[in-house]
């Protein structure tokens, strides 16, 4: 479609809708759709490794609401939704645990060295031009080192195009129901058709109050969801500077979060004390040349990272809980690619610095240095394509004097992979593909260091991947094409990273698990085209994830499926898209699964099934375009829970609008 | 609560032996109290959203039967349609009701201890530790009172003791509640290390008793000493039992993390986690409550010990010695058990109960004899 901005229509753009806007043209309609299948069977159909990528185009038809909303739609992930619009949510690819997935933001990754993972609910759908999930392995050749995680979610916001000369812009509203007010704008100038700047302010304001059931036998009662207001500014600029073969890229960024933290639901209280500011700055510059056969990239980033959690409680001294920290990091990554008829050697190599301090006499004054290199050496012939990889990872951690440092790190990890085009023509292309992968995360600051938790003997944690799998992507007629993918696979975790309670307030933090995952995952793509400038556009994603643990054999939990990972998951969409008013539904479930590993009654959490449904339309008024668009989340208002004691809001409307120039 | 039952059977007795000692008379009836059934209470898995539940075991009336009753899982649960709340703590009884401490969900239950029916929820603070004098309910809460709750009426009055108290017991006209400073272990507890005295007629705290970093769990021996286990700080400074006489006088008595007194002895536990495999080894000894020397007649064995230890206590009769455990050091996610042994050591029974089980209880039932 060749959206630029990357706000929808808000709310007070729709007083225009009566007086200036026809209906968008059914050229364009026809040309977006064709457009974003040929995004897709690129995309996916070739890659070695497993690649899903969701374009604004998808996002749209798909009836997404949020980039965990994205993500779940993926095959192969499992979100963990802590509920609301607040709430953490992470996700696991492949039984692999959070904190193996790593985030791209605008080709660099996103860290936080802390924690570990990356709470993808602070990336506001409505900021980002494409969502991808990179399962297994990396297909481009020539990427940052730290991109290569186990999994990696790729988030790519709106560049400016350096091409569209002058200046243009987009103002948004979004409203929702429990208070949300979202307004943004942006403005975008590009120079001399090679230079775009482009700046953006986005606002959210939330009470988050919804509504819920609080099941308990014959004291089930209804409550809200108190304390859980939010106010959330993202200032972003954008630079995109086009050179004679390559581009320069940079990105200022600066978020400021505050939100109250409801904390789980607890029988016979209501109320939580808790609260959480979050600050995050960052820059960065990304530079892609090429010289004849020769590739390069660079880039850099700095990064700010404070938090401030405050909960207010007579149980502590002074009555309060005043933990503050602050992380910095300081990141360069370099690389070069050679490519000679169908062979292509690529190397690259990170540096990075991370440090954490706080204002705890403990958990502070701590640091790491971290030393990534790759090697990748790739052969291409014409149907045939073997990429083999192998990543070198040294990792040194500091400590002021009195702290003991963390135990130091190097591991080699390689990976192969490869994928066979066994048809291609006007009609059809089929591949095959198969990988093999070992990679590792290093203990996070808290597991190393946090305490009464912390373990500063902590070895990497481990995995190992294997799979296979098959894309179809075709034209059965003139008037359907038709995608599918499936991959199946084996995958296994070991040193992993556990904590052991001595207590509810004393936990110690070990190597201490064994965990195997086998599952598939299958996604398929449909678009029938109908008279009258109408398209049905179906997609549709099943995960099967046998993840158990494998610890130890006289353990009752051996064998058994872990803690919030479904055995079946899955989504389904159908969008109809015609001259009038577009429509979508969707719909999202997940089997029963256990809040911990021991597998009873009181540890069950029940399978859920999640229907959105919503309307969109874009209208052209001159140099403008207003695109509006109405949902409606947990269309039958299913109370659930993704994890337990943290309860879904239920049946809930969402507006916006955009207008755009 | 045990106490209590001492003196109901105490006192019974002699009337039984004075009623004996009457000739040509007809028998009489009397009501004895006796101990019929075990509560366990299991705190669940509040971070896996998991409730706390009551088990109960039906108990024998001779010793060869005593523990071989039916066991019924979450019976208030079953009594009540309702859930008992997240982190129960421990249990007692004051006259005709029993008492549930639930830590996360602020209240207090009053049941009736035959039906396990609510009779009334008292709502506090955080209560960590739940005891009687036999006329009033007193609380600790984890932000820093001390709850004196009267049984007629369920009015409340607090006191201030100290910051996160975690235990009560009452000996010698006092209540003693252990001062932990839990959540100010960056800094060492340093306003915990202490036991508070309380007058148990006037509700003043009297004095404070200075006793090892951490105190955590009480017990009273039948000569008037409270013993406290000293918890450390989970790293450099090990878990220490240490008495305090009757004139308040401390004294180090072994390393240990979990006590129970018998009559005149002291149950000394000392387990250690080994964080790579998650295992727990427990050692155990007995000392004379009063001279502190450790007793021979110590049967505990490694093997039939309770694999990961969470409380100690005894029946009303204090016979026995039951241990509340969870299956592994891993974690509080799976069904744990109850261990139970005789007063020297020799493993009697194993029950499987829920999910991290933390204390028991021994409500007293009343029947009617006829000598």
């Amino acid at each position: 479609m060749g959206n630029k901005f990357p706000f929808r229509l808000r709310l007070l753009a729709l007083a225009f809708l009566p007086f200036v806007l026809t209906a968008q043209s059914r050229k364009d309609r026809h040309l977006s759709s064709a457009e974003v299948l040929g995004v897709r069977a690129d995309a996916s159909v070739a890659s070695a490794a497993p690649v899903q990528k969701l374009d604004t185009a998808s996002i749209r038809r798909m009836g997404v609401t949020s980039t965990a909303d994205a993500l779940r739609r993926f095959a192969g992930v499992n979100l963990r939704d802590y509920g609301g619009a607040g709430g953490l949510k992470t996700v696991s690819v492949r039984g692999l645990g959070a904190q193996h997935t790593a985030v791209v933001y605008d080709g660099v990754t996103v860290s936080n060295a802390q924690q570990g993972q990356i709470d993808l609910g602070r990336f506001s759908l409505d900021r980002l031009a494409g969502v991808e999930l990179h399962t297994a392995d990396e297909g481009s050749l020539l990427v940052p080192v730290r991109q290569l995680g186990a999994a990696t979610v790729v988030l790519r916001s709106w560049q400016p195009n350096a091409q569209n000369r002058g200046m243009h812009g987009a103002v948004a509203l979004r409203h929702g129901s429990f208070g949300v007010w979202n307004p943004s704008v942006l403005l975008s100038q590009n120079w001399n058709g090679c230079t775009g700047v482009n700046v953006s302010a986005d606002y959210y304001h939330g009470n988050n109050a919804y509504p819920f059931t609080v099941k308990n036998g014959v004291a089930t009662h209804r409550e809200k969801r108190l304390n859980s207001q939010m106010n959330d500014w993202t200032l972003e600029a954008n630079v995109h500077h086009l050179l004679q073969r390559g581009q320069l890229s940079g990105k200022v960024f600066y978020v400021t979060n505050h939100r109250y933290l409801p904390g789980p639901v607890t029988l016979y209280v209501s109320g939580n004390n808790e609260h959480l500011t979050e600050q995050n700055a960052f820059a960065q510059l990304k530079w892609e040349q090429q010289y004849g056969r020769w590739n390069f990239f660079g880039a850099g980033k700095a990064d700010w990272r404070e938090s401030k959690y405050l909960d207010i409680a007579g149980r502590y001294p002074g009555g309060r809980l005043d933990q503050r920290y602050k992380q910095n990091e300081i990141y360069a990554s370099a690389g070069a690619s050679y490519t000679w008829q169908a062979l292509t050697a690529a190397v690259a190599t990170d540096w990075f610095r991370n440090d954490l301090t706080s204002n705890l006499k403990v958990d502070n004054d701590v640091w790491r240095t971290s030393w990534l290199t790759s090697m990748t050496l790739r052969y291409a012939p014409r149907r045939f394509e073997l990429t083999g990889r192998l990543v070198s990872s040294i990792f040194r951690n500091h400590a002021t004097a009195g702290t003991e440092a963390a135990k130091n790190a190097s591991q080699l990890s390689p990976s192969l992979s490869a994928s066979w085009k066994l048809l291609s023509d006007q009609r059809a292309h089929l591949f095959v593909r198969a990988h093999y992968k070992e990679y590792f995360r290093v203990p996070t600051f808290t597991e190393n260091y946090y305490y009464h938790l912390g373990n500063t003997h902590l070895k990497p944690e481990r995995t190992q991947q294997l799979g296979a799998g098959v894309t179809f992507a075709g034209m059965p007629s003139a008037r359907w094409q038709v995608q599918l993918t499936a991959d199946g696979y084996a995958n296994r975790v070991w040193d992993k990273i556990s904590s052991i309670p001595y207590n509810l307030f004393v936990w110690r933090t070990v190597n201490l698990g064994k965990v195997r995952a086998a599952g598939m995952d299958v996604a398929l793509q449909s678009t029938w085209t109908l008279r009258n400038g109408q398209q049905l556009i179906g997609n549709g994603t099943y995960t099967y994830q046998r993840v158990t643990d494998r610890t130890d054999k006289k353990s009752e939990d051996y064998g058994k499926q872990l803690a919030y990972t479904p055995l079946h998951s899955g989504a389904v969409s159908m969008a109809w898209e015609n001259p009038w008013v577009n429509a979508v539904v969707s719909l999202t479930a997940a089997a029963k699964r256990w809040a911990t590993n021991e597998h009873t009654v009181t540890t069950s959490v029940p399978a859920y099934a999640d229907v959105n449904i919503g309307l969109y339309r874009t209208f052209r008024f001159r140099s403008f375009q207003l695109e509006a668009r109405a949902d409606l989340t947990n269309l039958f208002n299913y109370q659930y829970e993704v994890i337990r004691r943290y309860p879904m809001p239920g049946r809930a409307y969402r507006f916006s609008a955009l207008l755009r120039w | 609560m045990k106490k209590t039952f001492k003196i109901a059977a105490l006192s019974l007795l002699a009337g039984i032996t004075l009623a004996s000692c009457s000739d040509n008379e007809d028998p009489k009836k009397y009501v004895v109290p006796v101990q019929k059934e075990m509560i366990v209470l299991n705190q669940g898995n509040y971070y896996g959203g998991v409730e706390g539940t009551l088990d109960r075991l039906e108990l024998g009336n001779t010793a060869n039967n005593f523990w071989e009753g039916t066991l019924t899982s979450s019976v208030f649960k079953a009594a009540n349609g309702q859930s008992l709340g997240d982190s129960p703590q421990n249990g007692v009884m004051c006259g005709s009701k029993l008492y549930v401490s639930v830590y996360a969900s602020n209240l207090v239950w009053v049941l009736n201890p035959s039906t396990k029916k609510i009779i009334a929820s008292v709502s506090t603070t955080e209560p960590e530790w739940v005891t009687t004098d036999g006329k009033n309910i007193y609380v600790a809460n984890n932000n820093g009172f001390v709850t004196r709750i009267d049984t007629a009426t369920y009015a409340k009055d607090s006191i201030k003791v100290g910051p996160n108290p975690a235990c009560l017991v009452v000996a010698n006209k006092h209540l003693y509640a252990s001062i932990s400073d839990g959540y100010n272990s960056a800094n060492g507890y340093a306003n915990g290390k202490k036991v508070a005295k309380i007058d148990l007629q006037t509700f003043k705290k009297t004095k404070d008793i200075p006793v090892g970093i951490n105190p955590g769990r009480m017990d009273v021996d039948n000569a008037g000493n409270v013993f406290v286990v000293c918890m450390g700080n989970y790293g450099t400074i090990a878990p220490e039992v240490q008495r305090i006489s009757k004139s308040d006088k401390v004294d180090k008595v072994a390393a240990g993390n979990h006590i129970v007194c018998l009559r005149n002895l002291l149950y000394v536990f000392d387990s250690q986690t080994n964080w790579s495999t998650g295992e727990v080894k427990t050692k155990v000894k007995i000392f004379n409550g009063s001279t502190l020397k450790e007793d021979s007649n110590n049967h505990f064995e490694e093997r039939e010990m309770a694999p990961a230890p969470t409380g100690l206590f005894t029946d009303l009769n204090e016979k026995y010695v039951i241990v509340t455990s969870d299956p592994d050091g891993k974690g509080f996610n799976k069904p744990g058990f109850v261990y139970i042994y005789s007063s020297e050591g020799s493993f009697l029974k194993k029950l499987n109960v829920g999910i991290h089980p933390y204390s028991v209880i021994f409500p007293i039932s009343y029947v009617t004899m006829v000598i």
